[in-house]
């Protein structure tokens, strides 16, 4: 808590603190005009990326209508006709399906490591969930398909036999590879990284509001209650945008346990599509006419997407900064 | 939250080290020489006599031949296209930088890709699963005539998962597109029954498992089912044969799995179900499939042995743009296909320097003999005897401004 304060021999040796300002000021002209270079270098990249994918997308749009292309239900490229819809619809649903599987049990792992875990065990266990974010994710795809679907499919059967009875959105058939299996993989996918942001933004609650609850008598619930949620809540929302951008962009394990069905499936555990896993299908062999221009379209499908979702992601934040200035 | 970011950074760094050891260890060993290194002999004066044949590896082809290395202007060549002969060309590539000392770098981008880099010219030789059609002959105009050489043939198996069952299951073209279809949804349909006497078929449903990413391994069976079921090309054609066989075509019934590997998990996984894979890979992998009639009507168990019977054509076309779909080879496995490598007819005008076109033919001439040694023991189908004076005369055709670069 010291920082920013100068040193007392510094401020007795008047010569030499100049010179090391200079040297310190030539630096900071060094440091921002590297920053600058990577910066504008990064967002020329961007830019760039967004400009020739919706030149080449163009035709597409032209023959479809942005609208047309978002909403059209078909998905034919044998007959040139070209549709979002199925992808865009499994691409939000296996996201959020991840989502709520995701995000509380990376909370309760942030809290059991934060909070209730003492250290010399917490920081072995936060290390081994870390782990499964360096599983490459070829491997759980691979992994999804022959491990995973085969132990699910009884459990979607006996679900849509019985719950998917009354409710249609979780109704047979259940062939296994589907837009649960895929939002369930993803949820594991992100989990560690989901944990990792709410672990730190858990530990970085001020150590007097927590006495503070326990002075009064409170119990570790009614810290985690009163303080630790409350104050941790805009990392919250940094923690789910950073699995959501994962999840949306999740590609390969994605196309392997998602069934890879150009239709809008009425069930989650209907085979569907996501806008990744048809791009990664389909590009390398795409040789019919505007074919290539419709993935290309479905690319800034996607990234508007992640705009649209990291724009959402701000203003939960922003409102929420708010409210808890106001509490103060 | 700086220390759980520079973790999981760590983290990763240390697996795409771990991946990158890995992927090096298991790459090396194929550089094994096969065969003793070809003299090193790089001149420009070897178009008028052909360099005395080197010594052929233990497993090559018996065809007596000679053939040259020429190494072009920096013992480099390029190619790029389909996936499906990739393992094959790779292989190849090892053999001939032993042999040759000539490096072949191979993208496997896709056919479609291949094609395009031929056509813009940004590679020494295309490859394709499908021959050009007439549009994209049209469209290499400015480059010249392109020459087309089939190199390697394989085909599709009908995959099943049915327990109980001791011998191979008998399909024609009216049930494999009825399964296709949706038209057959059960396993004891009277049209399988009827083909498989004294067989017991359960009545298991039938469930369809095919690729979803676009594919040769599709087209040559949808170019199949085109070709023996009208009643396919109804449904998924809505009647026009161009839009019923393809690489990606809009598929009635089934789950879609990515590559060979995921349509065997997606058959494997499901009681009663049935996909297809291609020939090399069922076979490495003992997954039962589906003996198939052919024009002839006779009942062909699918192996190397029928797909080269299946190329093994009385005619072929003067360009070798040939379609294997329902061959009419009496023994011929009739979900076969071919693969193509592409060169221009007159290198003069797409290549810097001379040099370089005669790497280019040396290659290709080299390919169509002393590589396919290699095709079997990659599970590929090897040129019939039939069509391999049409390769050479083929590659002969290629000329430097109308001098032919082979003897």
């Amino acid at each position: 808590m010291t920082a920013g304060k100068l040193s007392p021999s510094a401020i007795q040796d008047a010569p030499r603190r100049s010179m090391v300002r200079r040297r310190l000021r030539e630096g900071d002209l060094l440091l921002r005009l590297v920053a600058l270079v990577v910066t504008a270098g990064a967002l020329a990249v961007i830019a760039l990326m967004m400009f020739d994918s919706v030149r080449t997308a163009w035709p597409v749009f032209q023959n479809f209508g942005i609208i047309g292309f978002l909403t059209g239900q078909e998905w034919a490229p044998a007959f040139t006709v070209y549709g979002a819809w199925p992808f865009l619809y499994g691409t939000v649903l296996t996201g959020a399906i991840a989502l709520i599987i995701a995000v509380p049990i990376s909370v309760l792992i942030a809290l059991m490591v934060t909070e209730i875990l003492p250290p010399r065990i917490g920081q072995p266990v936060a290390i081994v969930v870390d782990l499964l974010a360096a599983v490459p994710s070829v491997v759980w795809g691979l992994w999804g398909l022959l491990v995973l679907v085969p132990v699910i499919r009884p459990f979607e059967r006996d679900v849509a036999h019985s719950l998917g009875q009354v409710i249609p959105f979780l109704g047979p058939p259940t062939p296994g590879p589907s837009y649960f299996a895929a939002g369930l993989i993803i949820a594991m996918m992100i989990i560690p990284i989901v944990a990792a942001v709410t672990r730190e933004v858990f530990a970085s609650t001020p150590r007097l509001q927590r006495e503070a609850v326990l002075a009064l008598g409170g119990t570790r619930w009614d810290v985690v209650r009163s303080v630790v949620l409350p104050i941790g809540r805009t990392g919250l929302v940094a923690a789910i945008l950073l699995g959501l951008g994962r999840a949306i962009g999740e590609t390969i394990a994605v196309t392997m346990v998602v069934g890879n069905n150009p239709l809008v499936g009425g069930s989650i555990f209907s085979p569907g599509y996501t806008l990744a896993s048809v791009i990664a299908n389909e590009f390398n062999e795409a040789t019919e006419p505007l074919h290539p221009e419709a993935l290309i379209a479905l690319g800034v499908v996607l990234l508007g997407l992640a705009i649209v979702v990291n724009g959402a992601g701000l203003i939960v934040r922003r409102r929420f900064e708010r409210s808890a200035g106001r509490g103060r | 939250m700086i220390n759980g970011t520079r973790r999981l950074g760590g983290l990763a760094l240390a697996a795409m080290m771990f991946a990158a050891a890995c992927s090096s260890a298991g790459a090396s060993p194929t550089l094994a020489p096969t065969a003793t290194p070809a003299p090193a002999t790089p001149t420009a004066a070897m178009v008028a006599s052909a360099m005395p044949s080197v010594a052929p590896s233990a497993t090559a082809n018996p065809v007596a031949y000679t053939y040259r290395c020429s190494h072009g202007d920096n013992k480099t060549l390029s190619g790029a296209g389909a996936t499906f002969p990739y393992p094959l060309y790779t292989k190849w590539a090892a053999d001939y930088l032993v042999q040759c000392g000539v490096q072949v770098n191979y993208q496997s981008l896709g056919s479609g890709a291949g094609v395009k880099a031929f056509t813009a010219n940004t590679v020494d030789f295309g490859a394709s699963d499908a021959f050009l059609l007439d549009s994209e002959i049209a469209a290499v105009a400015t480059n010249g005539t392109p020459v087309e050489i089939p190199v390697a043939f394989g085909a599709d198996v009908v995959a099943y998962n049915l327990k109980g069952l001791s011998a191979p299951l008998k399909m024609n073209g009216d049930i494999i597109a009825g399964i296709f279809d949706g038209k057959i949804t059960k396993w004891n349909d009277p049209a399988i029954a009827a083909a498989n006497p004294g067989v017991t078929l359960p009545s298991t449903d039938v469930s369809v498992v095919h690729r979803s990413d676009g594919s040769g391994t599709t087209s040559i069976f949808t170019t199949y089912l085109t070709d023996v079921s009208t009643d396919w090309v109804n449904t998924v054609g809505k009647g026009d044969k161009t839009k019923s066989a393809g690489k990606t075509v809009t598929w009635p019934v089934g789950l879609g799995a990515s590559g060979n590997e995921g349509v065997t998990q997606g058959i494997n996984q499901t009681d009663g179900g049935v996909g297809y894979i291609e020939l090399q890979y069922a076979l490495a992998n003992k997954i039962p499939f589906a003996d198939v009639q052919n024009s002839s009507g006779a009942w062909i168990t699918p192996s190397l042995a029928s797909v080269t019977a299946a190329a093994n054509l009385a005619t072929y076309p003067a360009d070798l743009r040939f379609n294997l779909a329902n061959t009419p080879a009496a023994a011929g496995y009739p979900i076969s296909g071919s693969t193509w490598l592409l060169a221009y007819q007159d290198l003069s005008k797409v290549m810097k320097s001379k040099d370089r076109a005669n790497a280019l033919v040396d290659y290709l001439w080299w390919a169509i003999h002393a590589g396919q040694a290699e095709n079997p023991t990659l599970q590929y189908a090897s040129i019939p005897a039939t069509l391999l004076p049409l390769d050479e005369a083929a590659v002969k055709s290629i000329t430097w401004g109308g001098t032919p670069l082979l003897p």
